[in-house]
């Protein structure tokens, strides 16, 4: 089998991606099985979901919810075999499970520090995801480099600084009244029901 | 789900939740993805104000040629933190080599440039929409835009090459050209013998003619016509140059050939993706170039839905013009040429050629034969569409049973076939059958060298 070096370039976008070629199997050569182009930032989307499930493990230990952390390694392991590819639905269920088993999880009474932890990294992990899926579906990226620093500039210092406040409400005792609690939840119903309307006119659109 | 109602059910259900069981722990853990939306909300981008323009390197192509696109798009509003450019699927046409999708953010007054290869199968092909989708840097909301940026080209039919036909109708054009006119005057094939006449060129002189009609001279003497002799009365041939006899050849013209493409999509069949229509566009379009090459007037009579027609006409605009007719060449069905003797022949000079590129169905049988009765010189040229079957259908592999029977249904398809093109070339139409596997000139050669000329049909026009 004849490989172009140039197209290989060109489509792996880095010389040292045309060297990782040369050592792998002829299998993923002939596009059985396809290596992402961008490689090194899948696997840290991975490496982020992993950590991210050992961290909730970590905080449902020795509470009431011990059981619950035999999930938590089959996520991880779901985890690592979405390595080949990672958009769609799977992802964000991946992510909606991690949210909903940390919040039980301090509903319970789980450590809350690796729990707020671990929801962060989902975070940080669902949307790079997101991020390098959509770099590797196009061939083109114009000041690559400068769209990924950005890109993760902002999304660590919105995460730092909501890691920060998201602490400082916990370590501060804010006693809410009874018509405050009353409006904010009649606010977040408001909004489920918006988000929940939004949702079913998309899929009847589509 | 889409990612802003995935996060904002995220962000409500873990605050309701944390509300409801008094945990301020739950509600803190929804403030990241809270914030998070926020800053996504935050960012969107306004409604941008773009400029594209596209430009091709090459507006009309031939077939499977690429011709290069460059679609530049500039920002002359607010700076975009992040802007997806797809221009893959606003053709019909296949990219080879190149980029159709560009992603990446694009200040005030900057340009982005895709530059990719893009070839097609036969058509004429229009650029549609281009789709820009403008988000903030995280997708969470993104807004679509369809921009045009016009664009068309044309990919012509497949080319083959083929020889100068063996076409003989009744009636010729005044100019010369390739075809005998059965007409006495200046050529290079023998027509007739004269006598000499004052000004003939001397090597015309036919010596042994000369030399036998001298010698029969003696018995016979032939009055000379009052042609040589220039209106003086007739009188016995003298001796001198009166019993010289010139040769005479036939006059060689440009004729009008007239190409019909049947475009019916009740006779066209699809096979594994490749279409018998094609083999007939590309065998009229062969044709029309050799004819046209050869300096004959050449028209083009496409029916199908409709009547797509180019007037007669010479040369290499001709050309263009009969190519560009083919190239949008579409299948289709009206109940008026259900029957092919609603076909507007009078569009075709009287006596001249006419050639008919299709399946040649028994039911048109009929009108091929009418058009040689009205005095059209016919040829038709016939891919084989059993041949066409056949050879889709033998990748197909099927069980012993079902092959001896395909075998039965092959032999019978054959002889109909050959029954039909017999009752046509018994009409004196000169029919070419085309196996699409082999070159058009070869086969047109092999049918034309056997096939006899068809005599002439003099009609009162």
């Amino acid at each position: 089998m004849t490989i172009d070096l140039r197209k290989v370039v060109q489509d792996r976008g880095s010389f040292v991606a045309v060297f990782g070629d040369r050592f792998r199997s002829s299998a993923v050569l002939s596009g059985r099985r396809r290596r992402p182009r961008y490689f090194r930032e899948h696997a840290l989307v991975s490496v982020l979901i992993i950590l991210s499930c050992a961290l909730s493990t970590v905080g449902l230990w020795g509470s009431d919810l011990t059981k619950l952390t035999v999930l938590v390694p089959f996520a991880a392991l779901f985890a690592w075999l979405r390595l080949g590819d990672r958009m769609g639905p799977s992802n964000d269920l991946l992510f909606a499970v991690v949210c909903v088993v940390n919040a039980v999880g301090v509903a319970h009474g789980s450590l809350i520090a690796p729990m707020l932890a671990s929801e962060v990294i989902a975070l940080a992990g669902w949307d790079l995801a997101r991020f390098h899926a959509t770099l590797e579906s196009v061939t083109l990226v114009n000041r690559r480099s400068d769209v990924s620093a950005m890109h993760v500039r902002l999304l660590l210092v919105t995460l730092g600084t909501s890691s920060v406040v998201a602490s400082s409400v916990l370590f501060t005792k804010v006693r809410l009244s009874f018509p405050v609690v009353v409006a904010v939840t009649l606010v977040a119903t408001a909004s489920l029901a918006l988000a929940i309307y939004s949702w079913r006119s998309e899929s009847t659109t589509n | 789900m889409t990612r802003p109602v995935l996060l904002v059910v995220l962000i409500v259900t873990t605050t309701l939740y944390g509300v409801a069981t008094l945990e301020s722990g739950v509600v803190a853990l929804a403030i990241p993805l809270a914030a998070y939306l926020a800053v996504g909300f935050a960012r969107q981008p306004k409604d941008p104000k773009l400029r594209m323009e596209r430009t091709l390197s090459k507006y009309h192509v031939a077939h499977d040629a690429p011709t290069h696109v460059t679609l530049r798009v500039t920002n002359d509003g607010d700076p975009l933190e992040s802007i997806l450019i797809d221009d893959s699927q606003s053709s019909g046409l296949r990219i080879m080599q190149g980029d159709a999708r560009s992603l990446g953010p694009l200040d005030t007054g900057e340009t982005v440039e895709l530059n990719y290869e893009a070839a097609g199968n036969r058509g004429e092909f229009v650029f549609g929409p281009t789709s820009l989708v403008v988000g903030d840097p995280f997708d969470v909301v993104s807004k679509e835009y369809q921009m045009h940026a016009p664009a068309g080209v044309r990919v012509e039919p497949e080319r083959q090459s083929v020889r100068q036909s063996n076409v003989r109708p009744a009636r010729t054009r005044g100019f010369n050209g390739p075809i005998p006119a059965r007409i006495g005057g200046t050529g290079t094939d023998f027509f007739n013998l004269r006598e000499y006449a004052p000004g003939d060129r001397l090597r015309w002189i036919n010596w042994r003619v000369t030399q036998r009609m001298s010698t029969r001279s003696e018995t016979f003497r032939a009055p000379v016509p009052s042609s040589v002799t220039g209106g003086a009365e007739a009188r016995s041939q003298p001796d001198g140059i009166g019993g010289l006899y010139t040769n005479v050849f036939e006059q060689q013209r440009i004729v009008d050939i007239g190409l019909i493409v049947d475009a019916r999509s009740s006779v066209d069949f699809s096979r594994h993706g490749k279409s018998y229509f094609e083999c007939s566009v590309v065998a009229a379009n062969a044709l029309c170039e050799s004819f046209l090459k050869s300096g004959h007037r050449v028209g083009l009579l496409i029916f199908g839905a409709g009547v797509d027609s180019v007037f007669p006409g010479y040369g290499s605009v001709q050309r263009q013009r009969i190519v560009a007719a083919l190239a949008g060449a579409k299948t289709g069905d009206h109940y008026i040429f259900n029957n092919l003797s609603n076909l507007p022949t009078r569009f075709f000079r009287p006596g001249s050629q006419i050639v008919f590129v299709g399946p040649c169905g028994q039911p048109d049988v009929a009108m091929l034969v009418r058009l040689r009765s009205l005095g059209y010189a016919v040829m038709a040229v016939t891919p084989d569409p059993t041949d066409f079957e056949i050879q889709a259908e033998s990748t197909v592999s099927g069980a012993a049973g079902e092959s001896t029977g395909r075998n039965l249904a092959e032999r019978i398809a054959r002889l109909e076939r050959e029954q039909t093109l017999q009752e046509l070339r018994r009409s004196g139409v000169q029919v070419v059958n085309w196996d699409p596997r082999r070159t058009l000139d070869v086969v047109m050669q092999e049918s034309l060298r056997s096939a006899r000329i068809p005599p002439v049909v003099r009609t009162a026009v």
